[in-house]
């Protein structure tokens, strides 16, 4: 069967949304979670809270949320409008933006709780034999928090993959322009097109599969390391 | 060697340890969970007491007064914490290596210390000995001024513990480290450390050279932790070349010297080891019934009464035929003076 321009759009628009957001919610989360494991800080609950608040959100409202926040009139987007003639809303980037605020919180509570698990007197030992909090962190720490956060990431890059509510909100519904892959499943399962909607699903299905092998098998490393 | 006061207040726990000890190995006794191994945190950085100081030969680590708080990264502390805080993705090789302070020592001390075998192997394949060994040389890779070890045999079994003993003192004297070494084992503490510091419920309460610790503890607690655990009730009616106390059979015993005065009450402390052949003028003749007889391999254990106490006496194997002894009877015993410790009693005690 030959597979339509939209799906092939679809599966592409999917893994570059969800590569970038991983990357973001990696280079963002990390740090995050470092400073929310080791650090005691004013509103660090706070902080905490709002992390998290997507994972209990139902996904449209998040996406509503992004999208006062991120409209022409909103207070982020009214300025990146002004400033850089720049939107997000209703482009690929808010499909990035949703899948960003979505999978976040995943992989900050996953790294926060693989941090919290090194045991607290190899880093004093680290300290004492000279070396600084930095070098602790990469030496030590990271080394034996990697397999958890590894496993987080991968969970995070999953939810990405099969964000729908927030993106709808954010991003529309635009054939070849915003169309992620659950958004194409549920456009050809509404146009009665189910041959290409059972295609699609079952590449779901082989991706989430091997997703939940891969975790499974870095966090069996993780208890026997 | 290394002066320290320190106080930190904690949730629910004050820690309040002040010593100055002149050995070279200082031990930290007491029960577990008095603030000893605190007490070490402090002392490597760890953590910060909220008032106090902590010098280690002529150097401030810590004094609240001067504002001085070297980090632990500054101190050259060596620390070996309870379960020897090895890194687990590490090689024994690499465990050795990460505080090296000059290329190849980590090498020459792991040969020194016999664990160049398993260089390559983790922490998680090694016997606890192994482990230990390990923790030693990374530690003295970084070349410390001061080793800090927290109850480093307490894992393992007797014959080992002996022989890492032995090992430990030679590292000491080859590398002229002073060590503070905690623990709850008193053998350990008397065949290691030549500076003792009782610490109780997180309170420095006695210090000085073990032995004269152990034969004046300062208060009925500090016996018991010493484990004297024979205490008889006496009053001070003399002290000259001995203190003689009067008990309360109104019998009069010649103990230990000490400061104390006339009408002074006090504890005696009987000690298994206190028997003595024969009645010179440093021991007393005292009658004891006798409760069970253990003929062990090496010592003869007698448990019996004593002016209503029970007490233990040990004899060494080869004088058991000097003495007739079966359970259910009288015996007769020589104590020597010196061994008879004497101990202040408060007064509130007695209420």
């Amino acid at each position: 069967m030959e597979l339509s321009p939209e799906v092939i759009f679809s599966i592409k628009l999917s893994l570059k949304v969800s590569l970038l957001s991983t990357l973001l919610v990696f280079l963002l989360g990390l740090p995050l979670a470092s400073l929310l494991s080791f650090k005691d800080f004013k509103f660090k609950n706070l902080l905490d809270a709002v992390i998290t608040l997507p994972l209990v959100f139902p996904p449209v409202v998040t996406g509503y949320i992004l999208l006062l926040i991120f409209g022409k009139k909103g207070i982020i987007g009214s300025i990146l409008l002004k400033l850089f003639n720049f939107s997000v809303v209703f482009t690929w980037r808010g499909a990035l933006l949703a899948s960003f605020v979505a999978s976040l919180p995943i992989f900050v509570k996953g790294a926060k709780a693989s941090l919290e698990g090194v045991n607290r007197e190899l880093i004093e030992v680290s300290y004492t034999l000279g070396k600084g909090k930095l070098e602790t962190f990469f030496k030590v720490i990271l080394p034996l928090a990697k397999n958890g956060i590894v496993a987080s990431l991968i969970l995070s890059f999953a939810r990405a993959m099969g964000e729908f509510g927030a993106t709808l909100m954010v991003a529309g519904n635009m054939p070849m322009r915003t169309t992620t892959l659950p958004l194409e499943i549920y456009n050809l399962v509404s146009m009665g097109e189910m041959e290409k909607a059972n295609l699609l699903t079952l590449f779901t299905a082989i991706f989430s599969v091997g997703v939940i092998y891969t975790v499974n098998k870095l966090s069996v490393g993780n208890k026997s390391g | 060697m290394v002066k320290v006061k320190v106080k930190k207040k904690l949730k629910g726990f004050e820690l309040k340890v002040e010593f100055s000890s002149k050995g070279m190995t200082t031990a930290l006794f007491a029960p577990s969970g008095s603030g000893k191994s605190l007490t070490l945190k402090a002392i490597s950085g760890i953590l910060t007491p909220d008032e106090g100081f902590i010098y280690l030969k002529e150097r401030a680590l810590f004094d609240s007064a001067k504002g001085i708080n070297v980090p632990p990264q500054k101190r050259k502390i060596g620390y070996l914490p309870q379960e020897y805080g090895l890194f687990p993705h590490l090689t024994v090789l690499e465990n050795a290596k990460f505080g090296e302070k000059r290329k190849g020592t980590a090498e020459e001390i792991l040969k020194r210390l016999k664990v160049w075998e398993i260089k390559d192997k983790y922490p998680h394949q090694i016997s606890g000995g192994q482990k230990q060994r390990t923790a030693l040389a990374r530690a003295l890779a970084a070349e410390p001024e001061l080793l800090l070890l927290d109850e480093p045999f307490s894992a393992l079994d007797k014959s080992l513990k002996e022989e890492l003993y032995k090992e430990l003192k030679g590292i000491q004297r080859e590398f002229q480290i002073p060590v503070i070494i905690v623990s709850h084992d008193i053998d350990e503490v008397f065949e290691l450390s030549d500076w003792l510091v009782i610490i109780k419920e997180g309170k420095s309460s006695q210090e000085g050279e073990p032995h004269e610790v152990f034969f004046n503890p300062k208060d009925p607690e500090t016996a018991n932790l010493l484990g004297q655990k024979s205490l008889i009730e006496g009053v001070v009616k003399e002290v000259n070349q001995f203190t003689l106390i009067k008990l309360p059979s109104g019998k009069t015993l010649k103990c230990r010297k000490g400061e104390f005065k006339r009408e002074d009450k006090v504890f005696i402390s009987i000690l298994p080891f206190s028997v003595a052949l024969s009645l010179e003028k440093e021991t007393n003749k005292v009658k004891v019934k006798v409760l069970s007889v253990k003929e062990g391999r090496e010592i003869v254990k007698i448990t019996g009464i004593f002016e209503g106490k029970e007490i233990e006496l040990h004899l060494p194997r080869s004088l058991r035929p000097n003495f007739n002894i079966e359970a259910g009877k009288e015996a007769t015993f020589y104590l020597s003076a010196e061994q008879i410790p004497v101990i202040r009693r408060n007064n509130e005690e007695e209420s």
